[in-house]
């Protein structure tokens, strides 16, 4: 088996009286992608931000490609690259300036800098655009300015962090190959997302976090297999729903209620239905056998008069897993 | 680590002129600004006559009020010219001039030796502007002039009055005739030796308004892109790029120095630029002690970038920080003494102003440019400034947070 | 119609007012710079003295004899202990020593045989070469040196006149035969009595009296720094009021909500005309508050309110119209900015708001009249000392500026970006 590149030990992280990351440990193996899936505000972006030296866990410890934290920060920071959630670049600089400075900050310069600023343009294919300055580009082109200056220096382990928030789907399509791609070279990387799409199309192991805690660890089918034969109804419901939804919860003593976390006690009680949550004008629905209880599903949501304008049958995935885990379903 | 900091240091420079108009406030408006205030051009060759303009209206026209005018004109210090009192009176409201001399018809009558004789008073009137600083030293060269030109008469009539008194005249005939007498040998005496001599302290050169507007201007501009300089910091946790700064593997205190330095930089070619400007275009003896000047300059642009890396801490956008810059820098350079002589500030505020860097920087320059003192004479003053710096450099670490 | 440009207004002016900062730096900036500036340059209200500090000077008497000590009591007298702030020192090199490190304006030192050398020799009447005083001035401080100076050769000069007098009368007395040969040292001796015996009264020595006249610029007997810095700084700061209401018709295009204005059913006109309107809103608030609160606090006059507030509008228009040219020549919000500050300052070291360039060539007289500042300071002087016929100039001079600048800016605006409020 491939040695891990990261392995982290019970991290915590407290602010103040808030504890945002309580307690976690995996390993990342080298050459693997391994997301941390999870709700915005699960914890993701502080254990990210532990790992890559920018802030020390309150206790707990981790070792990268050898080195520890807390203690040996440099090297650490020296064998990983980081791609933050918002683009840390100069605007007001070109392209090519801003990948010369942070190349440098990573010891590469001359001739070695040079080059591979050229095939890291090239890799997130704006050769092109090197010249302009990045107040120019749109989001998309910021985005992979933003990862390409975290690989200038082929580090072993490369953290991205939701790198895809608020941008156009083209971008993201060649967003996530890219990442592929870089994995197919033999670069590591952890990445954070909330989007349950991205995670089951790159991971090779994906770790589940949700209120500070990893509450599963796994590939996709390990995970898949703890909902066991589980299926997901998906209730679409018409726009009005939504808002009928929240006021079926509103209601007091009302037969259906939707608990602070998304949970939805509506379907409490129908045969084969195990959890229920609502996200968005969506319900999630999680039931033994697809077929069997379908009907009774749709039945109960029309006598609660909420419209349901299509169903879809899933099978096992990933956010059946956060949702068989958590009750509530993943939230975009 | 010198590739880390020659990076952040190209970086910074290139992020900071990268929109141009941070010229402006770099080079354009300081040479303009010392220009002007330095009363321009310097008289090279017999070019411009850079005297103080002082209008007369005479309106005596008798020889002795022409004499007057000569003995003014006599002097390397105003330029006087002949004009209607309605003339000068209107240059004196425009600002265009500081002070007007008035010369009364019946000036000469009363200086005759009739009218001497009569006991009438001769009197002119010098109208000054309040506002003006210049005032003073027009004032003392109408009084030498008055002297000049009332000296004969004096001695002729102290000698008739001297001689009255132990020898009474037999009438007014011969008492005339003696101050005739008197007079034509007084003023026929050649002009009386130099009783006064004036030298400047430590053989420096006199007072120079260009002088004072080139230290000064230098402090004032130099001082308010140094205060800038915390709208980088701001800028950098706008963007992001701060706490990036961290995940790569640089030191804290390399970033710190790097952004440090590069604004220090910035300002040593900026005032050599300012002292080349001073020394080929207005004539400023800058470079009479090459050593005790970078040891002020040095130190004082040391302070700065102190004081701008501890405002960076406070600050919230980079509008504040331009505003607070420009603010911050005309007033502490204001109250330095760098627009003014700190002479002309009450006593009180002699004292208050000690805890501003920009008023011991004006001390150094001020020595050097002016009081010809060396390196020995400055160093009490480039000791200030290094505390300076390091209290704001402290107050700056201390503070100084990646978010 | 209108309600739409005055909605417009009021939200840009909302905006200008709504931030601290802002405020703080154009009405206290100006407020505090204005008594700072008066502090300086003359205190308030008070008659004509030069507000300087008593003047540090070192005196250093080598010699000891009677016309030194006169000298030394003429400087310690009553009529000049306004002035100065004399101290006796034994030791000529110490004295310049503090001279030249910025302890005393001066230092004067009358070295030994002065008070001798202004006597004829008793045998040969000859007079000795002169002695000289010394003055040792500090650079930095040219015109506390230069009252020192002035002081010591006004009273060397008397002295020196009147032992002239006395040569010259007994010269005559001698040469017409007046007076025997063996008489002459005795009337010399009365001669001399009767001459040194007033040397410290300055009024029996002149024969020319100066009479010095403070006039004021703003007229009336009782001047006031404080009516010329405020008007000045006032004017300063107006200009930069101006450019940050500029800034913002570029702000608003690139934050999108100029053109999401024009997605509402106003009219380009009426929007352009609430923006400029806002802008020069702005700058009349900016002034009209700082005359208000002058007068409140300090008891200013400023002159006939009506035509204080003619003028007023005349230069919030003339100041409009360059915030306006700025705005049309620069690339984005930021080098409004910048150039706005820079134009601030330029304007104010022309219109004299900084120093008086009294003393600069006449070019740069006429340079000043482009500015806004030097106009209105113009008219705001002749209104303070009631000429008020005085303003009608000044303030024609903004309006015409105002009506020029407009049209330049809207056809720079044209020609540059096409329609300005479709980008």
């Amino acid at each position: 088996m491939t040695p891990p590149i990261l392995t982290a030990k019970d991290l915590r992280k407290k602010f103040g009286d808030f504890e945002a990351v309580k307690g976690i440990s995996f390993s990342v193996l080298r050459g693997e992608i391994f997301s941390l899936l999870g709700p915005n505000g699960a914890g993701k972006t502080t254990t990210i931000n532990m790992l890559s030296c920018l802030l020390p866990p309150t206790s707990g410890t981790a070792e990268i490609a050898g080195h520890a934290i807390p203690g040996d920060t440099l090297a650490v920071r020296r064998a990983i690259g980081v791609v933050p959630q918002e683009i840390a670049l100069y605007d007001s600089l070109s392209a090519r300036q801003n990948l010369e400075f942070w190349g440098r900050l990573y010891d590469m310069r001359g001739q070695e800098l040079t080059q591979r600023i050229d095939e890291v343009l090239d890799q997130v294919g704006l050769a092109d655009r090197a010249k302009d300055k990045v107040k120019t580009f749109s989001g998309g082109m910021k985005r992979r300015i933003n990862i390409a200056a975290g690989l200038l220096h082929k580090p072993q382990l490369l953290f991205m962090d939701e790198p895809t928030v608020g941008i156009d789907p083209q971008s993201r399509r060649r967003i996530l190959d890219m990442v592929r791609e870089l994995r197919d070279g033999g670069m590591t990387v952890l990445y954070t997302t909330h989007y349950m799409e991205e995670a089951e199309e790159l991971s090779d192991r994906v770790g589940i976090i949700d209120q500070g805690r990893l509450i599963a660890l796994g590939t996709q089918a390990e995970l898949t297999r703890v909902v066991g034969e589980q299926e997901t109804l998906r209730l679409h419901l018409a726009e009005e729903a939504g808002v009928a939804l929240a006021g079926v919860n509103g209601t007091a003593g009302a037969p259906a209620t939707m608990s602070a976390d998304g949970s939805v006690a509506l379907f409490s009680g129908l045969p084969g239905v195990l959890r229920a949550s609502a996200v968005d004008h969506q319900i999630v629905v999680n039931v033994a056998d697809a077929g069997a209880a379908l009907p009774a599903v749709v039945g109960r949501a029309n006598t609660a008069g909420l419209h349901v304008r299509s169903v879809d049958i899933e099978q096992p995935n990933l956010e059946a897993v956060f949702l068989h885990l958590t009750g509530r379903g993943l939230r975009d | 680590m010198l590739n880390k900091l020659t990076a952040i240091i190209r970086k910074d420079t290139a992020l900071r002129f990268e929109g141009r108009s941070e010229l402006l406030f770099f080079l354009i408006l300081p040479l303009i600004f010392t220009f002007l205030i330095g009363g321009g051009l310097p008289a090279a060759g017999g070019g411009g006559d850079n005297r103080l303009l002082v209008p007369v209206a005479d309106e005596d026209g008798s020889p002795r009020s022409a004499a007057l005018l000569a003995a003014l004109a006599d002097g390397d210090v105003v330029r006087p010219e002949a004009m209607s009192r309605a003339e000068a009176e209107a240059l004196l409201a425009d600002e265009d001039a500081a002070a007007a001399l008035i010369i009364p018809a019946g000036f000469g009558a009363a200086l005759s030796a009739d009218g001497l004789a009569a006991g009438q008073e001769a009197a002119v009137t010098l109208l000054v502007s309040p506002t003006s600083n210049v005032a003073p030293a027009i004032e003392g060269e109408v009084n030498r002039a008055v002297s000049a030109l009332a000296r004969p008469l004096l001695v002729a009539r102290n000698a008739t009055e001297g001689v009255a008194a132990v020898r009474p005249f037999a009438d007014e005939t011969a008492r005339a005739a003696f101050f005739a007498a008197a007079l034509a040998a007084a003023e026929a005496e050649a002009a009386p030796p130099a009783r006064v001599v004036t030298e400047v302290a430590a053989g420096g050169n006199a007072y120079d308004q260009r002088a004072q507007a080139s230290a000064g201007q230098l402090i004032t501009w130099v001082f308010i892109p140094l205060l800038g300089a915390s709208g980088l910091f701001v800028y950098e946790r706008l963007m992001g790029t701060l706490r990036r700064l961290l995940t790569t593997p640089t030191r804290k205190s390399t970033f710190l120095l790097g952004a440090i330095g590069s604004q220090y930089l910035a300002a040593l070619a900026q005032m050599a630029i300012l002292v080349l400007f001073g020394v080929l275009v207005m004539r400023v003896p800058w470079g009479r002690d090459p050593v005790a000047l970078i040891v002020v300059l040095a130190t004082f642009g040391l302070a700065g970038v102190a004081l701008g890396t501890a405002l960076g801490t406070f600050v919230k956008t980079e509008g504040q920080a331009s505003n607070l810059s420009i603010m911050l820098g005309m007033a502490m350079a204001l109250l330095g003494g760098a627009w003014w002589p700190m002479e002309l500030f009450p006593a009180g505020l002699q004292q208050i102003v000690r805890v501003l860097p920009t008023t011991w920087a004006m001390s150094a320059l001020t020595d050097i440019t002016m009081r010809g003192q060396g390196v020995a004479d400055i160093l009490p003053e480039a000791g200030v400034l290094l505390a300076f710096a390091a209290a704001f450099f402290l107050v700056g670490l201390w503070r100084f947070r990646y978010e | 119609m209108m309600n739409k440009i005055l909605t417009i207004m009021w939200k840009d002016v909302r905006v200008l007012f709504g931030d601290w900062a802002t405020v703080a730096l154009i009405i206290a900036g100006p407020l505090v710079l204005a008594l700072g500036l008066g502090l300086v340059t003359g205190g308030f209200g008070a008659d004509d003295g030069l507000a300087i500090s008593r003047i540090p000077v070192l005196v250093v008497d080598q010699d000891g004899g009677p016309i030194a000590t006169a000298l030394r009591d003429v400087l310690t007298s009553d009529d000049l202990s306004d002035l100065l702030a004399p101290e006796a020192l034994a030791d000529a090199d110490a004295a310049r020593a503090r001279v030249a490190d910025g302890e005393a304006a001066a230092a004067i030192i009358i070295p030994p045989g002065f008070s001798d050398s202004f006597l004829p020799d008793a045998m040969t009447g000859d007079m000795p070469a002169a002695v000289a005083a010394q003055v040792v001035a500090d650079p930095g401080a040219p015109i506390g040196a230069a009252v020192v100076r002035g002081i010591v050769e006004e009273f060397t000069a008397r002295v020196a006149t009147s032992v002239a007098g006395v040569r010259l009368g007994l010269t005559q007395l001698a040469t017409s035969g007046a007076v025997p040969p063996s008489e002459l040292a005795a009337v010399g001796q009365q001669l001399g009595e009767g001459a040194f015996g007033d040397t410290t009264n300055a009024a029996a020595a002149s024969l020319i009296r100066i009479d010095r006249q403070s006039v004021t610029t703003t007229g009336g007997d009782d001047f006031n720094a404080l009516a010329y810095f405020a008007p000045s700084m006032a004017l300063l700061f107006l200009m930069y009021a101006v450019t940050l209401g500029a800034r913002t018709l570029l702000a608003e295009r690139r934050e999108g909500t100029l053109p999401r204005m024009l997605a509402a059913p106003v009219s380009a006109g009426q929007v352009l005309g609430g923006k400029v309107g806002g802008i020069f809103l702005g700058g009349f608030m900016q002034l009209s508050a700082l005359i208000l609160l002058t007068t409140l606090l300090f008891q200013l006059n400023w002159g006939n309110p009506l035509i204080v507030l003619l003028l007023v509008v005349a230069a919030a228009l003339a100041a409009t119209g360059w915030g306006l040219l700025i705005a049309a020549a620069a690339a984005n919000a930021g080098q409004v900015t910048s150039l706005g500050m820079a134009v601030t300052l330029l304007f104010g070291i022309l219109g004299g708001s900084f120093v008086p360039l009294e003393n600069a060539w006449p070019a740069l007289d006429a340079l000043s009249r482009i500015t806004p500042n030097r106009w209105a300071l113009d008219g705001f002087t002749a209104l303070a000392s009631g000429e008020t016929a005085a303003v009608l100039m000044p303030v024609a001079a903004l309006l015409v500026m105002a009506v020029v600048l407009f049209a330049v800016a809207a056809l720079i605006f044209r020609r540059r970006q096409g329609a300005l409020l479709t980008a």
